[in-house]
């Protein structure tokens, strides 16, 4: 009965010590994060783009996606706008990397945005610095220019015949 | 409703430029071709004003909006190929100046809402306007809005099929989000239809006296 009490005794020190063992690997950096979840509040990294219409009505709840300049295939991040037509990304590598916003009605937006190696400025850039009425106006003055330009080719033409 | 740079392949892109550039050359040359050349100022306010009105945006079911052509008009008061020329014109400007719709699918663009949406509406008043010349009219930009639109949700439908990476939403979705708003928005384009043309004829009857 001692003898059998002294076994299961030493039988527990050494099962102790592989318990023990492994407690302490578990608790290796690496092992031990598997469940948990941690974050970090990073500012100043994010490129935030907004996509709108020309009246100001935002794209919002939008398709999007995002390539980055090394793989131009796969979409780095894909999701939806918010409410206010806005999307971000956090650039991993500088160059040129691809915004694409898609309206199930087939307007969005294409562009390309170079993000440089450090964090992100906040500075706007964009189609959306010119007054409201000054792009229209332009739109109407170059259909003016064109039409007068066809309207004197052809009287010469005319003339010339 | 026009379709941006990069939604849009080679497949499809290159047969549209094909088939887009021979109309517009010969658009060109019937628009300079001998008492043609006196229509081009009246043609080119109506192209100006049709640009204004595309900017002008009609709030419609389902929390979007969307604008009207005015090119209907323009192929009712000279012919479908005029109003292609009009339309490409003012879809180039919308492109390069607004940044609305592309470069690279201009000819799309322009063969659905500059010729297929006009040629229909065209037709559709040409077939009607025995009838009841204000019903035609109406009826008119009516079918020419859906059709165009129409065009649009099919090619944007054919290109999800053809390369879903390009365009990654499907045709039974673009299709109809295309489609059903301008049916709403054919009847704002149909009135537009036919109070310019009422206008206009008012106008020439007036400058003829």
């Amino acid at each position: 009965m001692k003898s059998r009490a002294f076994r299961l005794q030493t039988s527990d020190f050494r099962l102790s010590g592989y318990i023990a063992a492994l407690t302490l690997a578990a608790i290796i950096p690496g092992s031990a994060e598997a469940h948990e979840t941690l974050h970090e509040v990073v500012r100043g990294k994010a490129i935030a783009v907004k996509a709108f219409v020309g009246d100001g009505e935002a794209l919002a709840y939008t398709e999007y996606e995002v390539f980055s300049p090394g793989d131009p295939k796969t979409p780095h991040q894909k999701g939806r706008t918010d409410r206010a037509g806005f999307l971000s990304f956090v650039p991993d590598a500088a160059g040129k990397w691809r915004v694409r916003v898609i309206e199930k009605g087939g307007h969005g937006i294409d562009i390309e945005i170079e993000a440089g190696p450090g964090p992100a400025s906040d500075q706007k850039e964009g189609t959306a610095h010119m007054h409201a009425w000054v792009r229209p106006l332009l739109g109407l003055a170059i259909i003016a220019v064109i039409f007068a330009g066809l309207y004197l080719l052809g009287r010469k033409k005319r003339a010339s015949s | 409703m026009h379709i941006p740079d990069g939604s849009i392949s080679p497949h499809i892109t290159i047969p549209a430029w094909t088939a887009a550039a021979p109309l517009w050359a010969w658009s060109l040359k019937r628009m300079l071709r001998g008492d043609a050349v006196e229509r081009l100022p009246v043609i080119g306010s109506l192209t100006a004003f049709a640009f204004v009105i595309q900017t002008i945006m009609i709030p419609i079911p389902g929390g979007t909006s969307a604008h009207i052509a005015g090119a209907v008009l323009i192929a009712i008061l000279y012919d479908p190929l005029t109003a292609f020329a009009c339309e490409s014109l003012v879809l180039l400007i919308q492109a390069f100046v607004l940044g609305i719709g592309g470069i690279t699918v201009l000819p799309l663009n322009a063969l659905a809402l500059g010729l297929l949406g006009p040629l229909a509406g065209w037709a559709s008043h040409l077939a009607l306007r025995n009838v009841s010349r204000p019903a035609a009219l109406f009826f008119a930009g009516w079918a020419g809005m859906v059709v165009g639109a129409a065009a649009l949700g099919g090619l944007l439908g054919l290109q999800h099929a053809i390369s879903p990476s390009h365009f990654p939403i499907p045709f039974k979705v673009v299709f109809p989000a295309l489609t059903v708003p301008h049916l709403f928005v054919g009847i704002v384009e149909g009135t537009y239809t036919l109070l310019a043309y009422a206008m206009l004829q008012k106008v020439l009857a007036r400058a003829a006296r």
